[in-house]
């Protein structure tokens, strides 16, 4: 594809890679992924899928000059396999698709993203008019669409990505406020720093002995999902999940308040949460982490297998415990690299 | 600012989305259009999403509180499942009480922002008037895929005819959350619109009933917006407002009259 020529060209897993129709082709600044999650730099990923060649090459020209300023990587795909093998391997921020992408369509590339990286953002970019649109699909995603035939069509698009990604207007939850400070005094700290692992541990083993819960763990909230920084169990190795699907997503909402669940299944916010039930997490009481600016950057939280109620004095133990923690944090201030913002590494939002 | 019997509400900023809650449906639903309907300018654009109140009767109550509103600039999305003739569905909670509503409308809409004028207080005995108001159809609130997209497309639509700002209004936000349940899912579409609106320096406006939902749920969907205007009746009977998260705004409970 002629978009392609010229240009460096990278797959997913760093191996140059033509773009014929219907494969995947990186084009793009080079994402870094370090080993730290909260040191990763990841560049913003815009996936476009678009059968028609012609198309996805005058887009993607039109999307790189207009969101310049956000230094995008591209991956074009001309299929929904293809799309949905790239969504396999990447963090996507938003995906751009035709309606039709001849083995599928675009709705359900917008869905599969969906479960697999929530946070991603969804744009129709199709000719097909309303009435010939089969939003009849199993969970039909929310999208938003834009009319490629219309006037300025990619000039528009580029403001509907731009709006999408910059101000996260298609995700499921509420942010905090000052949610980019946020991120930057999450970054501010070296969680990697000798013997803070095992002061955490003994944090999480004290609130899950005293509560009498299932776990306890440590937390700390990126951008896209939540990182397990230290439990009570020695044998868990739980991977980072999505901030969607987290609990401690709403109790990072409010530094000065414990978040109480007495059972998931009769809150309107988690009650359609597969994850946390898949997960055993039944109840759960959580403080919040807050810097000693204001920022909150995780949380101390306990949960439950059975439905059962914390009292005021089970909220205030972990609120002491969530003291303690961000006082041992504040201690592993990093020297250098201040106000870097953490976004998530591969496997994310 | 004054205060004749209305709400005394400094202008809302461009680009602003706010919800009107309350405990009776009928009121916050008068409020939300008056706000939208108070716009002086003729090149505003007005989409409004019929959701408990079908399409038809949403134009007719529009144009009959402001006969002289440019119809053409007005746009309704009807998720009621009512056909045209409306003899398919209900046609929603307190809409016959609709036409009396609006009685008494000149005082309140007199200080509601983005310039404010006269609206005529008109009866409306609620027939199906031929309004000229364009009404699009989605066969179900519950389908926000397609609710979505069509919001879009007439949204988009507004904008590229030059209508400049365009005033939002989900008549009722409730309804949507009754139908789809599911809060999350009902959260990122009121994103969506909400992203859209103020991108555009619109005005949204989403009135939602309290007593429909739990607390956690009006708490969890107050964060797709902005701010808001909170309603209530104080233990003498009168009504009483306080605004969150609007700038220069009254944020203590105030007294205002509304038209019975």
């Amino acid at each position: 594809m002629g978009v392609f020529e010229g240009r460096s060209r990278e797959s997913a897993a760093g191996d140059p890679r033509p773009s014929p129709f219907g494969r995947s082709a990186v084009l793009g600044p080079k994402t870094y992924v370090g080993s730290d999650d909260s040191r990763t730099v990841t560049n913003t990923c815009i996936l476009y899928a678009d059968p028609d060649g012609t198309d996805r090459e005058e887009v993607i020209e039109g999307l790189r000059a207009d969101l310049s300023d956000l230094d995008p990587t591209f991956v074009a795909s001309g299929s929904l396999a293809d799309a949905e093998s790239v969504l396999e391997d990447r963090s996507v921020d938003c995906v751009v698709t035709e309606y039709d992408l001849g083995d599928g369509l675009g709705i359900e590339l917008i869905n599969h993203a969906r479960m697999h990286q929530p946070d991603t953002g969804g744009v129709l970019f199709s000719a097909v008019g309303y009435d010939e649109l089969d939003t009849a699909i199993f969970q039909a995603p929310v999208t938003e669409y834009l009319d490629k035939d219309s006037p300025r069509a990619v000039t528009r698009l580029a403001e509907l990505v731009r709006l999408t990604i910059t101000r996260r207007t298609q995700i499921s939850y509420p942010l905090p406020e000052g949610e980019t400070q946020r991120l930057e005094a999450l970054g501010s700290y070296d969680f990697d720093a000798e013997g803070l692992q095992r002061s955490l541990d003994r944090i999480t083993e004290l609130a899950a002995r005293h509560l009498d819960a299932s776990n306890a763990v440590v937390n700390l909230i990126e951008k896209h999902r939540q990182r397990f920084l230290a439990t009570d169990d020695p044998s868990a190795a739980w991977d980072a999940t999505s901030r969607a699907d987290s609990v401690c997503t709403f109790t990072i909402l409010d530094a000065d308040r414990v978040l109480t669940v007495e059972d998931v299944t009769d809150d309107p916010r988690f009650e359609t949460n597969d994850r946390l039930l898949g997960e055993g997490i039944r109840s759960y009481v959580g403080a919040p982490l807050v810097t000693s600016a204001g920022h909150v950057i995780g949380t101390v939280f306990a949960w439950s297998e059975r439905p059962r109620s914390f009292d005021r004095a089970d909220e205030t133990y972990v609120r002491v415990l969530a003291e303690v923690t961000m006082d041992l944090i504040e201690c592993h201030v990093r020297p250098d690299e201040r106000g870097v913002a953490p976004t998530d590494g591969e496997g994310g939002p | 600012m004054s205060s004749r019997g209305s709400i005394p509400l400094n202008a809302i900023k461009p680009g602003t989305t706010l919800f009107v809650e309350g405990t009776s449906s009928d009121r916050i639903r008068t409020l939300s259009l008056l706000l939208l309907l108070a716009a002086k300018r003729s090149d505003v654009g007005m989409l409004l999403v019929a959701t408990d109140i079908s399409g038809d009767r949403l134009a007719s109550w529009c144009t009959r509180a402001r006969p002289e509103l440019n119809t053409s600039n007005v746009k309704i999305v009807d998720c009621t499942g009512e056909g045209v003739d409306g003899s398919d569905a209900d046609s929603g909670p307190d809409a016959e009480n609709l036409p009396a509503a609006i009685e008494g409308i000149d005082a309140a809409a007199d200080d509601f922002g983005l310039g404010t004028e006269h609206i005529a207080g008109d009866h409306v005995d609620g027939s199906k008037a031929d309004s000229g108001v364009t009404i699009e159809r989605v066969s179900s609130v519950s389908d926000l895929s397609s609710l979505g997209i069509k919001f879009s497309i007439l949204h988009e639509n507004l904008s590229n005819h030059g209508y400049d700002p365009v005033l939002t209004g989900f008549i009722s936000t409730s309804t949507v959350l009754e139908e789809v349940g599911d809060v999350r899912t009902v959260f990122r579409f009121l994103m969506l619109a909400s992203g859209r609106i103020k991108s555009a320096d619109g005005l949204g406006v989403f009135p939602i009933d309290a007593s429909a939902h739990d607390e956690v749920t009006v708490r969890t969907i107050r964060e797709a917006f902005d701010g808001g205007i909170e309603i209530r009746e104080a233990d003498d009977g009168d009504l009483e407002f306080r605004t969150h998260g609007l700038p220069d705004q009254p944020e203590e409970w105030t007294p205002f009259a509304m038209p019975k």
